[in-house]
């Protein structure tokens, strides 16, 4: 077995305003006609010049302010956002569990949504059929899986999805801010899956705003803002210098995040 | 990885998941017809009602015998509404498929054959209603009707490179499956569909079918299972031209669009 690794050289990623922007329509083109105002170069750079190394069994957290990247970085290690500019590299079979409440479909039952999620996710339908009852338990969803999912609450959105996630087996799984969704018995198995999941040795990028989730499961955290990488370090410094800054004890903010 | 690299990688990754996009595809069929009481005979009834209505008028109108027009008929409508859904849901094919894209790895095609599997199904049972509405008018059968299976493997290829074409062109500029939609609109009436060929000719309007693909596409269907032979030559030349020109168009507009499409959905 090749040896898991996640690999970012350089990695920028762009996203082009104006491809998508609500102006580009008829009505906002003839608008435009009549003030004619520059076109300003309209993008995002949500990455710029990211380096990150991840090895088998490293637990790294993600931690930085809404918008500073966490989830576009964790989609670059998916594979789903191609970068911009650099080399991402992913080594392993990816379990992605992003955005909960996207991926489903919202007029059938909670069954045949396991079983298109854990399709995508690159399980046999043997398989599926063998695990069903195991990942219906996990869920805890009872009769409500026999109903649509457009019926359901956010938090049992990310019962239905974490279960399936992490019941294929993944070498490498890739959470974002989804642990705080689920109640507090939910909360503790997922807990549990998390902890089995990590002995297994393999791979574990996660972003959260709990800093207490972080200083239990990574060893390793990497804080991010506007884009770059501030601090990649042991967890209990990295979400210390994170603590003072958030806090506004330290008004010094490492050179690299002031441009 | 090379771009041209990924992409033919990505389509045969695709391809060979084919359990995912049946799965998909299936499902989409199942739920068009959800909670509907008289449910998939939908696409039965459906089809008798404009076979049996613009049948009986058309063929009255230009002067059609009834038993060799309404199978012709049949077998055309059915080849169109493939034709026409899967371009007009190609172009739907990445922009319903965000969730999906945005948080699976596969390859973006599955997106693509799953359109091809909901629209085969119709068009499949528009086939088999074809032999039904053959063999109660008394028409002759024959083994010549062997040449529509060329033709099928040509109409599935042009749909899928069609589908391809717009799911990636239509998540970059969403005005085209409208435009594709109200084209469609028209071109169904202009396309021989209802009227056959000769009626065209007679009235020196050969131009109508001669520069239009969709015509030819569908004439590699019809023309064995209606005329029990090959169709003629210049048939299958003109559709794998065309064939040709569609895969070059697919693989530009791809290669162009292909690390964008998730950035644009």
């Amino acid at each position: 077995m090749t040896a898991l690794s996640i690999s970012l050289t350089n990695v920028s990623v762009r996203f082009d305003i104006d491809a998508a922007a609500d102006g580009h329509t008829l009505k906002g083109f003839l608008a435009g006609l009549r003030n004619r105002a520059p076109r300003q170069a309209n993008f995002v750079e949500a990455l710029k010049n990211v380096n990150l190394e991840v090895r088998a069994g490293e637990r790294v957290g993600l931690i930085g302010h809404n918008g500073a990247g966490k989830s576009t970085l964790l989609k670059v290690m998916a594979g789903i956002y191609p970068p911009t500019t650099g080399v991402a590299k992913t080594v392993g079979h990816v379990c992605p569990l992003f955005e909960f409440a996207t991926g489903f479909e919202y007029n059938r039952s909670g069954w045949e949504n396991i079983r298109i999620r854990a399709m995508l996710l690159g399980m046999h339908p043997d398989e599926i059929e063998a695990k069903l009852p195991e990942i219906a338990e996990f869920s805890e969803l009872g009769r409500f899986l026999d109903y649509p999912v457009r019926t359901y609450s956010t938090g049992m959105f990310v019962r239905l999805a974490f279960a399936v996630s992490t019941s294929v087996n993944p070498e490498i799984l890739l959470l974002d801010e989804v642990m705080g969704a689920g109640d507090l018995s939910f909360t503790e198995k997922a807990n549990v899956r998390m902890r089995e999941f990590m002995d297994q040795g393999k791979i574990l990028v996660f972003s959260s705003h709990s800093l207490d989730l972080l200083t239990e499961y990574c060893n390793r955290t990497v804080w991010m803002n506007r884009g770059r990488i501030i601090e990649d370090g042991p967890t209990p410094a990295v979400v210390n210098a994170y603590k003072n800054h958030a806090l506004g004890r330290s008004t010094m903010l490492p050179e690299s995040a002031a441009t | 990885m090379k771009p041209l690299a990924k992409l033919v990688n990505d389509n045969i990754a695709a391809l060979l998941n084919w359990r995912v996009w049946w799965h998909l595809g299936m499902a989409d069929v199942r739920n068009r017809f959800a909670k509907s009481f008289v449910g998939p005979t939908w696409i039965l009834l459906n089809l008798g009602m404009w076979v049996g209505g613009m049948g009986v008028i058309y063929g009255t109108l230009f002067h059609q015998p009834l038993e060799t027009y309404l199978p012709f008929l049949t077998i055309g409508f059915v080849c169109w509404g493939y034709l026409s859904q899967t371009i007009t849901d190609g172009g739907n094919a990445f922009v319903f498929a965000e969730g999906y894209i945005k948080q699976f790895t596969y390859p973006k095609q599955i997106y693509v054959l799953r359109v091809i599997v909901n629209a085969s199904v119709p068009f499949a049972i528009g086939v088999a209603i074809f032999f039904v509405v053959a063999a109660v008018l008394g028409q002759p059968f024959g083994a010549g009707m062997w040449w529509v299976l060329p033709g099928l493997l040509i109409v599935l290829l042009a749909s899928y490179l069609h589908a391809t074409i717009m799911a990636y062109a239509s998540a970059r500029f969403r005005d085209l499956p409208h435009g594709m939609t109200a084209l469609l609109q028209v071109l169904m009436f202009v396309t021989p569909v209802f009227f056959t060929v000769g009626t065209l000719k007679e009235r020196g309007l050969d131009f109508v079918y001669k520069y239009n693909p969709l015509y030819y596409l569908i004439e590699v269907v019809r023309h064995p299972l209606t005329k029990l032979e090959a169709a003629p030559t210049e048939v299958y030349v003109a559709s794998l031209i065309y064939l040709g020109a569609l895969g070059l168009v697919a693989l530009l507009v791809s290669l162009r669009l292909d690390r964008r499409i998730v950035y644009i959905l």
